[in-house]
């Protein structure tokens, strides 16, 4: 069983007039997911589309069929739109009373999330007075505090250092996700974590498969995958080094 | 240009002292570790509570949040007060590739497009330092290449706030480590991202570092 099957979907924003997604077919397995591809290639769009937000937020005509294995949520990239209470423990609170955990089970759950997340020291303070890094942080518990089998992370690197990313990333799985998705165009600094990769280029999936298998890539990208010594015998070759 | 902090003291900051007379420098560290705040500072928003800051009367800046930089209708008319005539204004964004942006609400661009227009914004008006804050977050390689130009193209002095050492080791001079409120390092040469100290603090080695211990020299950048 798939976390995503996509079949033949088109998507178009409203008002637009050319497809933002075009003929995508997938199929995601559970585990760590990459989707890579330059600006404008569609990465949010496809998370859009695959979590139900486009054309719940954005209107615009989806077509074709997705079939998710288990309750999605998005992070968008706009982090800070996801976040509606003025504190973090509010937030998670306030998440949680919605989806209906009693009073222990929230306690608890707020605790190992924030603990996962390294947040349990900001909890109290102000939303507004965090850095966005720790925003972004916030607004990755408040997903998680809504217990997704699949959690969407739309360039969770953007704010967040490389170092806590990486512990964010591992946390997630220890909180009972099982597939995370994350839209991000350095591969290299994702290419440990990831098992699984979908690259996409003006609206299309090119590749699709696992991480290692990685095919008909740009070099600018393939390049990132490879060991440092093939990178550097091939970067070399093409005198693309500065 | 000179910029003069001596023994700061604001907020995270813990007695942070540093000179800058050129170049475009690097200012690296974790989540936390006072980048924004130390920006903050130089750009004369913050005052500090204790020490001294001597910085230069013009100083451009572009923050996290590159939306906040706009207030106007459309680009042109944002880069128009910025560099003085529409005609300029256009040839700017046709320069970068942002020509089919002109007439568009600055509000409704990518973020990659937000990002470039907000460091346009706090570079073209001729100020001695522009500082950025996170200038690679949210863009895509090609976004990212423009933005190492544009910085590149500048005869300000630059400040730049990152963790992103990729692009800080392509286009910096000088990089300057902060952790937990305090410089922990400044070096003034690329050689310091071939050194094993700067990844004490956890972050990942660059692409280019990668290849170039491999290759058996210092690459900067790697653009295939």
């Amino acid at each position: 069983m798939a976390s995503i099957v996509m079949e033949r979907v088109y998507y178009r924003y409203r008002g637009q007039a050319g497809w933002a997604l075009e003929d995508v077919s997938l199929s995601l397995p559970w585990g760590r997911i990459l989707v890579a591809g330059g600006t404008g290639s569609g990465k949010t769009t496809l998370l859009r589309v695959a979590s139900g937000a486009a054309a719940r937020i954005y209107g615009g005509v989806v077509r074709g069929k997705i079939t998710l294995g288990g309750k999605a949520v998005l992070v968008p990239q706009n982090f800070d739109a996801f976040i509606l209470m003025p504190t973090p423990r509010l937030e998670l609170i306030y998440v949680m009373e919605n989806i209906g955990f009693s009073p222990k089970e929230i306690d608890e759950r707020l605790q190992d999330i924030s603990e996962s997340l390294g947040i349990s020291a900001l909890l109290d303070r102000r939303v507004a007075t965090l850095s966005a890094g720790e925003r972004q942080r916030v607004a990755i518990a408040s997903a998680l505090a809504m217990s997704p089998d699949i959690l969407m992370l739309d360039e969770p690197l953007a704010y967040v250092d490389p170092q806590t990313a990486s512990k964010v990333l591992d946390a997630v799985a220890s909180l009972g996700v099982k597939a995370v998705i994350v839209a991000e165009h350095r591969l290299h600094i994702l290419r440990r974590w990831a098992t699984h990769l979908v690259y996409m280029e003006k609206g299309r999936v090119k590749y699709t498969g696992p991480m290692r298998k990685a095919q008909d890539l740009p070099l600018s990208m393939a390049i990132q995958l490879m060991d440092p010594g093939e990178a550097a015998r091939v970067a070399e070759a093409r005198g693309c080094l500065g | 240009m000179s910029l003069r902090l001596e023994d700061v003291w604001a907020r995270i900051l813990q007695g942070v002292s540093l000179e800058v007379d050129g170049g475009v420098v690097a200012i690296l560290g974790p989540n936390g570790s006072g980048k924004t705040t130390l920006l903050r500072v130089i750009a004369g928003l913050l005052k500090p509570e204790r020490g001294r800051v001597e910085a230069p009367s013009r100083v451009g800046a572009s923050w996290q949040n590159p939306y906040f930089s706009f207030h106007k209708q459309s680009v042109t008319e944002e880069l128009e007060e910025m560099v003085g005539s529409r005609e300029r204004a256009l040839d700017v964004l046709k320069s970068y590739g942002l020509g089919e942006l002109a007439g568009r609400s600055p509000f409704t661009l990518s973020m990659g497009q937000a990002r470039l227009l907000s460091i346009l914004l706090a570079a073209l008006w001729g100020p001695e330092l522009v500082v950025v804050d996170e200038p690679t977050s949210g863009l895509g390689p090609r976004e990212r290449g423009m933005v190492s130009r544009l910085i590149s193209s500048l005869t300000s002095t630059i400040l730049i706030a990152t963790h992103d050492l990729d692009f800080a080791l392509e286009v910096s001079d000088r990089v300057i480590v902060l952790d937990k409120g305090r410089i922990v390092l400044d070096n003034p040469s690329p050689e310091v991202f071939y050194r094993d100290d700067l990844y004490k603090l956890g972050f990942p080695r660059p692409l280019a570092v990668e290849i170039g211990r491999a290759a058996g020299r210092v690459v900067r950048s790697v653009s295939c």
